[in-house]
């Protein structure tokens, strides 16, 4: 029996999916909405508005930089991570994604903590680079690993010379992994908010952020919310695209021939060495470091227990809820996507993937003004923060319960039927109890990033409601940046643990590459 | 009474028959096994004979009650028919007990049902091992327990020996045959190993195209098919172009002989005698009339290729204690004529 089938979806099972995808696609629908509310004059005189253009101009510019200096970090180094036998290479290995642990904005009050004044499109750069280059460096390690060195053997038994043949061959192999990587890093720069705000670059976020707060131009808000929902999905079909293509090549591998690490020399080992350290000290060091002394200095004033943990306690309710709606509505999703390959069902799936190119500020302002036109009674509730989650992070939990799901055999539930269970209970009993860890995880990882979330706690959080993000945001507009690191600190703790999952992951599966070699 | 019938049969995806005009009745008790090459529509039978896909026409019957019909629809829940799908499918998250429980949770005599059970399949010491720690033999025993356990009217196995080893698959094909007869199941099993088949079915059902191309015992489909792509599914044959003299005696290039055909054949009809290899034998004493042109070794074995004088090529069938080699020449004569199929 095959393990997806072109059979017709159940009738309520693709409706309660369709409906949990609508919801999902609320605040897109609602900023479209509000967008076509503004009056065809108004938003023409916006997007002629030479602000407006330079807007586009600072976030594009800064994508670009910062997509490049990730890609000038990753290529070497992880060349020098599956080429050589460098020294405590299992070490950098490991903490090739940590960086990604550290929430923009945290890394950026660390910076203008250690250098006071410390703000503009540079700053911005390095902060977004130092927090965002694993995007790339993590794919390009995965395929410089896979990639079959045996094509590479052929060109240079060809004739060419080693740097000629590595160009022509893995190189080349490797260019959709960085391509997918990068249009991660874009997707990042241009959706962050913490970092561009904190150090005062006029990017899109920033922009909508302000224009928001100041109340007589929300209009310009939603339709500069619109452009960056335009750019973020140009930059995920395009990231689509591109990871597509990583597939095919790595698709018929067989048994590749896999790299022999190359010796270095002393000098060369010592020069790796120090650029692994360099990077690892702007990346991980300086922030962690800075808090650290923040915190010694923030020590003279007693910190606020109290304050401290009902902000860990806010946080990790609030993010619960967030994961347990996220659970909810992905698992129709799931259950239908695992199960039924159709347009129809596709459809519904992609819908559901909004949340991937709405960044949080632009959920925020969206349920905002959802809620203020109309279900008044839901504006700063609780109820819809914990919404705004769900719909952000809605793809990370339908990843983890599809991919769960897909692997259980659908035969598992056809025979429960078969010993006597109506369709609904014979799932409950097979595919869902058996799938419930993975989905759990899902609900895990989906509240473990909502903890770390700002822009959309800002905007819709109930009054006098603090978490973690937004104390430590409060803080720094007060410029009470000892008073800030407690928090700070107790964010990258919280933002550590997925990240160290993933490099988990990212181990075993080196281990099985090395069983091969 | 029959267990199940057929009738008219057609059903497939979307809007598109994959199975069509399917007809059969398997009496109580009896072991049926669907053989057909993949793509045959063996599976979507099986589907629709448990309820998983609605058939576009034609009826269902379960020990006379319709089960599907032009308005019946029984649910699978609903149709007592236990199911056995390839490679077990066992519930990972429960152990051997666990499993074979799972479709009598009610049942006042659970634990007592479950106990016979492990006994008829001999596994007494496993009730409680996880799924996960068993053989791929005992797995699918431990799948036909739990499918037996609500005495079913009818089993479905699905291509049940295909995961195992070819060492296990004719030991499982036993045990399996003991358990339902010893447990007096009705069990339609789906396979496309022509020797499986042979071995453990009571009744053939040939499938091709999504047709239902031939029914009956192993016995008759395999000694007298009605068809050339009958009789090559269930093995190698020797297509001998014939022509019919009088009552059921035709000529071949082996001279005159009596086909075990019962029906009546005209004189001077043209058409082939279907003979096994194993019919032919080479005769060490006669003239030569033929050589060698080929020789394949099978252990017990060996199938050898000659070319008669005539110029037919045929294959036969020969102990292996002999050893052939291409052009030797040779005697053959055949000892069993086959089937008579007009051309």
């Amino acid at each position: 029996m095959h393990n997806k089938d072109n059979a017709k979806a159940p009738f309520l099972l693709f409706w309660g999916a369709a409906l949990c995808a609508c919801i999902a696609a609320i605040p897109l629908v609602y900023l479209a909405i509000r967008i076509g509310g503004a009056g065809v004059r108004e938003i023409v005189s916006i997007l002629t508005r030479l602000r407006t253009w330079e807007t586009v101009g600072i976030s594009v510019s800064l994508a670009i930089v910062v997509v490049t200096a990730s890609l000038l970090i990753s290529y070497p180094t992880a060349l020098l991570l599956t080429r050589t036998k460098l020294p405590l290479r299992r070490f950098w290995f490991t903490t090739a994604a940590l960086p990604l642990a550290i929430p923009s904005y945290v890394a950026a009050y660390a910076w203008i903590a250690l250098i006071p004044g410390m703000n503009g499109f540079w700053a911005a750069a390095l902060v977004l680079t130092a927090v965002s280059f694993p995007y790339v460096l993590l794919p390009l390690l995965v395929s410089l690993r896979s990639a079959d060195i045996g094509l590479e053997q052929v060109a240079r038994s060809l004739g060419g010379k080693p740097t000629a043949a590595f160009f022509a061959t893995t190189f080349r192999q490797s260019i959709p992994a960085a391509a997918a990587g990068s249009l991660l890093v874009a997707l990042y720069v241009l959706s962050d908010f913490g970092a561009v705000a904190l150090l005062r670059v006029d990017a899109f976020t920033r922009v909508i952020y302000t224009s928001y707060r100041a109340s007589f131009d929300r209009s310009n808000a939603a339709v500069l919310a619109g452009m960056l929902v335009i750019l973020a999905v140009i930059l995920i079909s395009l990231e689509r695209k591109a990871r597509g293509r990583t597939l095919r090549f790595r698709a018929d591998k067989g048994v590749a021939s896999i790299t022999v690490p190359k010796a270095l020399t002393p000098i060369s080992s010592a020069l790796s060495s120090l650029w692994f350290i360099a990077i690892a000290v702007i990346s991980l060091g300086i922030p962690i470091i800075s808090l650290l002394i923040r915190l010694a200095q923030g020590a003279r004033r007693p910190l606020d227990w109290a304050e401290l943990m009902s902000a860990v306690v806010n946080t990790a309710w609030i993010s619960a809820l967030g994961a347990v709606i996220a659970v909810l509505l992905a698992l129709p999703i799931a259950a239908l996507a695992s199960k039924f390959r159709r347009k129809s069902t596709s459809t519904v799936e992609s819908i559901s993937y909004s949340g991937l190119a709405l960044p949080g500020i632009v959920i925020g302002l969206s349920l905002v003004y959802l809620s203020l036109n109309t279900v008044p009674f839901l504006y700063q509730s609780f109820v819809l923060l914990a919404f705004a989650y769900a719909v952000l992070f809605l793809p990370k939990s339908l990843g983890a319960s599809r991919s769960s799901l897909e692997a259980i055999p659908p035969a598992l539930a056809q025979v429960a039927q078969t010993l006597g269970y109506s369709p609904l209970r014979a799932w409950l009993y097979t595919s869902g109890r058996i799938s419930l860890p993975g989905i759990a995880a899902g609900g895990l990882l989906v509240m473990l990033t909502a903890m770390k979330e700002l822009p959309a706690t800002l905007m819709l959080r109930p009054t006098g409601f603090d978490t973690l993000a937004t104390e430590l945001w409060s803080r720094t507009e007060l410029a009470a940046f000892g008073a800030a690191a407690p928090y700070a600190l107790a964010l990258i703790l919280l933002a550590a643990i997925p990240s160290f999952a993933l490099s988990r992951s990212f181990l075993t599966s080196e281990k099985e590459t090395m069983v091969v070699a | 009474m029959s267990a199940i019938t057929v009738q008219d049969l057609s059903a497939g995806y979307g809007g598109e028959a994959v199975i069509s005009d399917i007809s059969f009745e398997l009496a109580e008790q009896q072991l049926l096994a669907i053989l057909g090459p993949s793509g045959s529509g063996k599976s979507t039978l099986l589907k629709a004979i448990a309820g998983f896909i609605t058939p576009m026409k034609g009826s269902i019957t379960l020990e006379g009650v319709l089960v599907s019909g032009v308005t019946t629809f029984v649910p699978p829940e609903k149709r007592n028919i236990g199911l056995v799908p390839q490679e077990g499918c066992l519930f990972p998250h429960l152990d051997v007990s666990g499993n074979i429980g799972f479709g009598i949770k009610r049942n006042p005599n659970l634990r007592q049902r479950v106990e016979e059970l492990l006994e008829i399949i001999g596994m007494k010491e496993f009730a409680h091992t996880r799924p996960q720690e068993l053989s791929g033999g005992q797995q699918q025993r431990v799948a036909l327990a739990r499918a037996l356990a609500p005495q079913p009217k009818l089993i479905l196995l699905d291509e049940p020996f295909t995961a195992l080893d070819t060492s296990l698959r004719a030991q499982m094909r036993d045990d399996i045959r003991s358990i339902l007869t010893l447990t007096s199941t009705t069990a339609i099993m789906v396979t496309h190993d022509q020797e499986e088949a042979l071995a453990t079915a009571d009744q053939l059902a040939i499938m091709q195209g999504g047709k239902l191309i031939a029914f009956g015992t192993p016995h008759s489909l395999y000694n007298t098919p009605k068809s050339i792509a009958v009789a090559q599914l269930l093995g190698e044959i020797n297509v001998i172009p014939a022509v019919v003299e009088a009552d059921r005696n035709v000529r071949t290039d082996f001279g005159v002989s009596t086909t075990q055909d019962s029906r009546e054949l005209n004189a001077g009809e043209l058409g082939a005698l279907i003979v096994r290899p194993e019919a032919i034998v080479i005769d060490e004493h006669s003239t030569p009339n033929a050589t060698i042109v080929d020789s394949l070794f099978h252990g017990h074995d060996s199938l050898i290729s000659v070319r008669m004088d005539s110029g037919l090529v045929v294959k036969l069938r020969e102990p292996t204690q002999i050893n052939r080699a291409p052009g030797d020449r040779c005697s053959v004569s055949v000892t069993r004529p086959g089937t008579f199929l007009r051309s």
